[in-house]
């Protein structure tokens, strides 16, 4: 009988950023998004399309980077690497920024491509040349559980071996990432 | 949830569908239309904008509830009412499919309002429906990949019944961000044509409903076969030039559906009309081994109708299937992609069995499923 298991998880918050139940070694001041740099820095990244994305491209971005760290991602089948993630306000930080460019009649397309939640999925697909399966879910909130089922689909399905996903949530000052991978044992 | 594997039910349906458009309420009236040839796309110049697109302007707008709220409830009402009795609440889910939703409210700071599952959870407060619901939102797939995880969900004994809407409407925030990309059409867009010069937009809503009993069902419906998601991982606002994540989609579909591309008799392609996607499609569709096939795209009709897109679009090739019909796509002249196409020109009677219906969107994603007669 086939068996998938939860074999890595992550959150970072404004309480800091907290790896498979160990805190670790980086000092985030939730006051303002300058944390994002600072972690691309520490991770030592070297990827300029970082600084175009919104927050919560980055914010799900640096949690796969902090997953490649400890996990070794290479020997993944690049079609075989599903994204799954889920949110429940969806793109509307960035949204809101759009809006007011509407309004002030100086909208512009960098801006709003950002206004789609799954864009985070791709920009993680192209960082990884990750050509998998890709699902943005909304709900009004996360339910791990629940998101291992949605995910679980996939492998089910065998349309991938890995899910690598969770909840992924931007609004303004707040930030939420929950991030997970299931893997097929 | 494991066990659940062994237990795996052969044919998931689809059928009792609805599309709520510019071109009528129903399903047959939007088919009969689009027989016809007529388009939705029109000049619109009291909204203020200059590009054509497909505004729904005649409704019943319900008591409290927006206009995209009186739609979803009109088309999902129409759908179930296809059905011979109340499906289960304890095994239905209900799939919203949508890009923006309700994103007007933002116009006025609403940022609560102007979340999909608030106008998920306002729809089935109305309808009173009891069942499950989870919203899908995954830019111009979301219709396709709705349908294609409700097909897994069936067959994999999450669910018996999954009804899918698909909805979205073309408000200032939309437009004018396709407006700052350049990507509109001033004319009705063209896909596939030479002389395509962008997309246009359009409204709508549609529903479908899946299930693993052909009973439900007042009339005869389809089955689903499978699909599958893939991305491009190349570029989040372009297509990638060798059509990597659609031929990689079309691929894994006909994977899951058991299906080979000589069985497919015709290609519902995204055709959005803009020189890249179109080309895309085309370069994707020879590398499928689809060069031949019969292939057209409903956006000449309809406009892109982003989060509904995919479900309307699947509705009007099952209504193409049942009705034998290839639909010319409307806006093609002359061949004009990267890679030769056999579009539609002229609707024509042929025996339809097997379908793939394909979708790709910002992000880089793509998605592509098979439907069949039984």
């Amino acid at each position: 009988m086939t068996n998938f298991e939860i074999t890595y998880q992550l959150s970072i918050d404004p309480n800091g950023i907290v790896r498979n139940g160990t805190p670790y070694d980086f000092k985030l001041n939730p006051d303002t998004y300058a944390w994002m740099a600072e972690l691309y820095r520490h991770l030592k990244i070297e990827y300029p399309k970082f600084h175009k994305m919104d927050h919560l491209c980055k914010l799900a971005f640096l949690g796969v980077e902090l997953l490649k760290e400890s996990v070794d991602c290479t020997s993944f089948d690049k079609d075989r690497v599903a994204l799954v993630f889920e949110n429940s306000y969806a793109s509307l930080d960035t949204d809101q920024k759009h809006q007011k460019n509407v309004q002030s009649q100086k909208t512009s397309p960098a801006v709003f491509v950002y206004t789609l939640p799954n864009i985070l999925m791709g920009e993680i697909a192209i960082r990884n040349q990750w050509y998998g399966e890709n699902l943005f879910v909304l709900n009004d909130e996360f339910d791990v559980e629940g998101w291992k089922q949605t995910a679980t689909t996939l492998l089910k399905a065998n349309k991938a071996d890995v899910i690598i996903g969770g909840w992924a949530e931007v609004l303004d000052q707040h930030f939420d990432l929950r991030l997970h991978m299931i893997q097929r044992r | 949830m494991e066990e659940e594997s062994s237990m795996e039910t052969k044919v998931i349906y689809i059928g009792a569908e609805n599309i709520v458009s510019p071109l009528g309420n129903t399903t047959e009236d939007n088919f009969e239309e689009i027989r016809k040839g007529k388009s939705a796309l029109s000049l619109h110049s009291e909204d203020g904008f200059s590009c054509p697109y497909g505004k729904i302007l005649n409704y019943d707008l319900l008591p409290e509830l927006t206009k995209l709220e009186s739609l979803m409830v009109h088309s999902i009402q129409s759908s179930l009412a296809q059905l011979n009795r109340d499906l289960e609440d304890s095994r239905t889910l209900l799939i919203l499919s949508t890009t923006k939703g309700d994103i007007e409210h933002l116009a006025k700071g609403d940022v609560e309002k102007s979340k999909p599952t608030h106008l998920l959870e306002q729809v089935k407060s109305h309808l009173a429906l009891k069942c499950s619901h989870t919203t899908i939102s995954n830019a111009c797939i979301s219709g396709v990949l709705a349908c294609i995880h409700g097909h897994d969900l069936i067959k994999q004994g999450a669910y018996d019944h999954v009804v899918v809407v698909g909805a979205d409407l073309v408000s200032e925030f939309t437009y004018r961000g396709f407006e700052s990309f350049f990507a509109l059409s001033e004319l009705p867009c063209r896909p596939f044509d030479q002389d395509r010069t962008g997309l246009s937009l359009g409204e709508g809503v549609a529903t479908v409903v899946m299930s693993k009993d052909n009973r439900v069902y007042l009339k005869k419906p389809l089955a689903f076969l499978g699909g599958a998601s893939a991305n491009d991982a190349n570029h989040i606002s372009g297509p990638s030039r060798e059509g990597e994540g659609l031929f990689r989609a079309i691929t894994e579909a006909m994977k899951q559906a058991g299906t080979k591309s000589d069985q497919i008799d015709f290609v519902n392609a995204h055709g959005t009309a803009t020189r890249y996607n179109d080309d895309m499609e085309s370069i994707a569709f020879h590398r499928a081994g689809l060069e031949l096939k019969a292939v057209n795209s409903f956006k000449g009709y309809y406009g892109h109708t982003l989060g509904a897109a995919g479900v309307l679009e699947l509705v009007l090739s099952m209504q193409s299937m049942q009705n034998d019909t290839l639909i010319k796509s409307l806006g093609f002249e002359n061949e004009g992609t990267a890679k030769p196409l056999n579009v539609i020109a002229d609707n024509e009677s042929k025996k339809i069995r097997t379908v793939l219906k394909t979708a790709s969107g910002f992000g880089g994603c793509n998605a592509a499923a098979i439907l069949q007669k039984i």
